[in-house]
């Protein structure tokens, strides 16, 4: 069952998806849902021999296409509509043990492709507002399958955090004629001890107002809304710097470095929206080799995120460790 | 922006393949070719990279705050 019910408290809507708490977790390896099928062998969710990139509705979705009608209604204080969505699942590669930031720059670039795909076909459908892509990667940000994926959520409305960096965005933008991420990433190319990496359209730092020691941010130079606008250089660009960063990122600490990675675009909702600049988040939880970033009480309960470091003196750590990309020939 | 913007390698070209699943849903299958329809799947172009024992540790499981 699942079903979409408004916090009047917060003007937030949240799903309930009640058949998620069955789902597969954490299998062994030789059961893994989302390995090919080899002949012979268990039958996983992928019914073909090998792959190189999947994209499928996720078998245990938090919102569907024709949901039920929700069990209870609404009522003078409470709201709720049936869970209409549409969640997939992104295999980025047929082998088990690899990761995105083991993958070569190559990949990731189909990886691009395959996202592009994904915004403009979830997009096209009337009732997604807000297309998100993102990826979950290590049990400590509460993984329940290893093989390497993402997820995207389509969504019927403009998520809050979204909605919240839109309404500000506009605001900049009506006040100073100016795109906001666009003063942000002037003043952090300036600055320069906060960037990680850069390459001709992007560029990859720890933002001044980090909420995460490793937060780290990649942006577009130019000023563009989704992932569909990127041309064909941008996509190779954003691909490399990706690599570099999601490499880096587990040379810190020697581990298959865990994160939160999400896709900031423009919504789907048919109008422009032109103030707004496409970005990705990556939110890793580990605050050093052993320890890890919690959200409690100031976090959770007040909205005030409190890191424990300082985003100048992170950076440098991080850039030390971006190495060159190396195409294929 | 820079206006003598490189690419890195030659432009690839992203092809679907769909299929409706028994229990109703849909997969998608990508396959990828370069400009003059080579194949560029997996072992052609981007296989697997460093294996993952190159890294010695996990991240830790419990959170502190």
């Amino acid at each position: 069952m699942s079903e979409l019910r408004y916090n009047p408290l917060l003007g937030e809507w949240l799903a309930t998806a009640t058949h998620r708490q069955d789902r597969t977790f954490l299998p062994p390896k030789d059961f893994c849902p989302l390995c090919p099928t080899k002949p012979g062998m268990h039958p996983t969710e992928v019914p073909e021999p090998d792959y190189d990139l999947v994209a499928f509705e996720n078998r245990f979705p938090s919102l569907k296409n024709d949901p039920p009608e929700p069990a209870i209604q609404s009522n003078g204080i409470y709201e709720v509509e049936p869970g209409r969505g549409i969640c997939e699942v992104v295999l980025y590669s047929s082998n088990h043990n690899t990761t995105l930031a083991q993958e070569p720059v190559e990949r990731i670039y189909k990886l691009i492709k395959v996202w592009r795909n994904r915004f403009e076909e979830l997009s096209s459908h009337d009732f997604i507002k807000y297309v998100f892509i993102f990826e979950n990667k290590g049990e400590a940000v509460g993984v329940t399958l290893h093989h390497p994926h993402g997820q995207i959520y389509a969504y019927p409305f403009v998520p809050p955090v979204v909605k919240k960096e839109m309404r500000r965005s506009r605001k900049y933008h009506k006040k100073n004629g100016r795109c906001l991420l666009c003063d942000i990433l002037q003043n952090e190319t300036e600055y320069k001890e906060r960037i990680v990496a850069e390459n001709q359209s992007f560029v990859a730092y720890i933002p001044f107002f980090a909420r995460y020691p490793y937060e780290t941010h990649i942006s577009a130079k130019r000023h563009l809304g989704a992932i569909t606008d990127l041309d064909e250089s941008e996509q190779q660009d954003l691909a490399e710097i990706m690599k570099q960063l999601l490499a880096a990122f587990d040379r810190l600490f020697d581990v298959s470095f865990p994160y939160m990675m999400v896709m900031h675009q423009r919504p789907s909702d048919g109008k422009p929206h032109e103030y707004y600049h496409f970005h990705i988040e990556f939110y890793p939880p580990m605050r050093t080799a052993t320890k890890l970033k919690y959200l409690a009480g100031s976090e959770a309960g007040a909205g005030m995120f409190i890191n424990d470091t300082l985003p100048e003196q992170k950076a440098p750590e991080l850039r030390a460790l971006v190495q060159p990309v190396t195409w294929a020939a | 922006m820079p206006k003598d913007k490189q690419l890195k390698t030659d432009p690839i070209n992203i092809h679907e393949r769909r299929v409706a699943m028994p229990d109703g849903r849909y997969m998608v299958f990508f396959t990828f070719t370069d400009g003059s329809g080579r194949d560029l799947s997996n072992g052609l172009h981007g296989g697997s990279g460093e294996e993952p024992s190159a890294l010695h540790g996990e991240a830790p499981e419990e959170q502190h705050v």
